[in-house]
């Protein structure tokens, strides 16, 4: 017995058009009615409304125009009627006059016979036309949901890298269109930005993984290994779990941040730094530093107040960490053309200017271990305190960077001041064309 | 054998040269690229291992710089250590120029089997055993047989029959050994050399024939490949 004898899906072609891979249109189709494909689509249903709408229009008009005629020949009958029902009269040329009538009456009702057959023969046509041109017309305008539809169906998940880029004028469908495709690139660049994530994640995790790994496999090994050894190792597998659950901390900051955004209320920076200043007190005092703060008052943006004092609080623990005992840390903030800005700076060792980039990219850390102070602000750097900054300022349309001081480090954010009148989250605050120039207020 | 760990993970590079020191290599250790490169142009090592992310110069600009080099006669065996395991990265490191690719976290017996390996290479032998007339050296088991008796030898002296057995009936000097079998933590004017070079000679003593480490005057110390 062959394949084809034994599948009776083959031996059917009904069965067979019914029978579709999983998950394919045409099952779903299936699965909604048993209408054909095409009297379902819009499509067809456009040109029926059509052809139905203008049908009735012409119906209305034809049988208007019908009515008028024969209403205007049957008051000429009438008329006639009424005349003839006058004094009787009879003479030679008034019986010729009324044949005379007679006829015409009788052309005006065959013109009017003729008409209403010619309208009725019309009236079809038009309906049949205009289902032709409806046909035609709605698919030419539907084309581009066809080809919409196709570019959705075969993205797949892992590749989102297919774009619609319809062409032609810039109409509705087009920018239908457009939108799919904003949409695509920016969830492509989430995407993206995920996946880099797991992978330099995962790569993070790693060195304290070896670093416990190594110890223990080494110790374990030993058979002369004394206390003093287990001990070391103890503190060594300690010190790699506490650097873990720092990473592990810090991405679920960066994970809540990114779910938090994207409700925004007014934030003031004052008091927001104001706040956080008294809360790195107590750890700055250990070290001898001073924080000094000189902060205009009421400095609104609009924004999510915990991922700001998120970003803020990074870069104050980085100015902890990296100042050197007996100096001062200074924070300024204030406002300038629509800008609130925000400067933190330290006399630590700084940033060297090539590297000025790349220190907010994420696990890339400069200068740990050298004037580091890992007991302070949670231990050694995750390597993603500068980065969780930059995305947070970024998703409050800010920015952030390492502007030019004499020494130590100066981080400065700027981020679109908040105006009263504004109160919807999406209002998006046009770039001014000149910057606040910090560094002549920070230093 | 003597040996580089450079990591900037001080925690692992520690971990490492540990348990490389008690298998008996010599074993240095420096913390970021720039250090690498200096002491790799000072001492002749037989085998580096190198992390690829570190502070001021990555390990692959460490690998390429050492492989320019022509200050060492030999060059050193080099093994990246790193957490990056792409394909595309381990094809990098070894157009570098690393003769051997490991990724963390690894199994330190998979390590020290890696050095062994790559150190076998020198010796163009295979397996775990190496043989010089009586002597058979197992150097994955640490074991020393002599006319088929086991031998007890310290992990220095296990180092230095090791060197020695690498390169039968070659005169070795004392100041290669210092620099092969011996870290940077040795004294270069203490005798440590010649007494482990004897208590080694005495170990091999059979119970009749000739000792097998003859000194040459003036030049240093020769293994005899006598059955």
């Amino acid at each position: 017995m062959t394949a084809v004898e034994g599948t009776p899906i083959q031996r059917d072609p009904i069965e067979a058009s019914k029978v579709a891979p999983p998950g394919s249109p045409r099952q779903h189709e299936n699965r909604q009615s048993r209408l054909p494909a095409v009297l379902q689509s819009v499509r067809f249903r456009l040109t029926l409304l059509y052809s139905l709408m203008l049908f009735g229009v012409s119906s209305i008009a034809v049988g208007g125009i019908y009515w008028a005629l024969s209403n205007s020949l049957e008051n000429k009958i009438a008329d006639e009627m009424a005349a003839n029902a006058g004094p009787i009269a009879f003479d030679i040329a008034q019986d010729e006059y009324e044949v005379q009538e007679r006829f015409e009456l009788l052309l005006d009702q065959r013109t009017l016979e003729t008409l209403r057959r010619f309208s009725v023969v019309g009236l079809g046509s038009i309906f049949f036309v205009s289902f032709g041109v409806g046909w035609f017309t709605a698919g030419r305008v539907l084309m581009p949901i066809g080809r919409i539809t196709r570019v959705a169906r075969d993205i797949q998940a892992t590749d989102l890298s297919r774009r619609i880029g319809l062409l032609g004028p810039n109409d509705d469908l087009k920018q239908l269109a457009d939108t799919f495709d904003a949409m695509l690139d920016r969830l492509q660049r989430a995407f993206d930005n995920q996946q880099r994530l797991i992978h330099d994640t995962s790569h993070e995790l790693r060195n304290p993984l070896a670093v416990m790994r190594t110890n223990l496999d080494v110790t374990l090994s030993d058979p002369d290994a004394d206390v003093e050894q287990y001990r070391h190792t103890t503190e060594v597998v300690r010190r790699s779990s506490e650097r873990m659950s720092k990473l592990v901390d810090d991405l679920l900051a960066y994970a809540r941040h990114e779910a938090a955004t994207r409700v925004e209320a007014p934030v003031d920076i004052s008091e927001l730094v104001t706040m956080l200043v008294d809360e790195f007190k107590g750890a700055a005092e250990q070290e001898r530093l001073q924080l000094v703060v000189d902060i205009e008052s009421d400095l609104q943006v609009m924004g999510h107040a915990r991922s700001l004092e998120q970003a803020v609080a990074n870069l104050l623990a980085n100015a902890v960490r990296f100042a050197p005992v007996g100096t001062p840390i200074s924070v300024h903030g204030g406002a300038d053309s629509n800008w609130v800005w925000l400067t933190v700076s330290d006399e630590g060792p700084g940033i060297p200017v090539d590297e000025r980039e790349r220190v907010f990219q994420r696990y890339v850390r400069i200068g740990e271990g050298e004037a580091g102070r890992p007991h302070l602000a949670g231990g050694e750097g995750s390597g993603l305190g500068l980065a969780i900054v930059r995305e947070i300022v970024q998703a409050h349309r800010g920015e952030v960077s390492v502007v030019e001081t004499p020494r130590g480090a100066t981080f400065a954010l700027w981020i679109p001041q908040h105006q009263e009148f504004e109160t919807t989250g999406e209002f998006r605050l046009p770039w001014p064309k000149r910057r606040p120039n910090l560094i002549s207020k920070a230093s | 054998m003597r040996v580089l760990v450079v990591d900037d993970e001080v925690d692992l590079a520690e971990a490492i040269v540990r348990g490389l020191r008690r298998e008996g290599y010599a074993v240095d250790i420096a913390h970021d690229g720039e250090e690498a490169l200096e002491k790799a142009r000072i001492t002749p090592y037989d085998l580096i291992c190198l992390d690829i992310t570190m502070p001021k110069m990555d390990g692959r600009a460490v690998c390429r710089a050492i492989r320019a080099d022509d200050i060492h006669p030999e060059q050193p065996r080099i093994l990246m250590l790193t957490a990056r395991d792409e394909v595309q990265d381990r094809v990098a490191g070894l157009d570098d120029g690393a003769d051997d690719y490991l990724v963390k976290p690894f199994a330190f017996p998979e390590l020290t089997a890696r050095v062994r390996t790559l150190m076998r290479r020198d010796a163009a032998s295979s397996g775990s055993m190496v043989h010089v007339g009586a002597i058979a050296l197992d150097t994955a088991a640490h074991s020393v047989t002599h006319y088929g008796k086991p031998i007890s030898l310290t992990s220095k002296e296990f180092a230095l029959l090791r060197y020695f057995m690498a390169q039968p009936g070659s005169v070795i000097s004392q100041e290669e050994l210092l620099e092969h079998v011996w870290d940077e933590n040795a004294d270069p004017f203490t005798n440590t050399v010649r007494v482990t070079v004897g208590t080694l000679r005495r170990k091999l003593t059979p119970d009749e024939g000739e000792v097998p480490i003859e000194t040459v005057i003036g030049a240093g110390y020769r293994l005899l490949d006598i059955e």
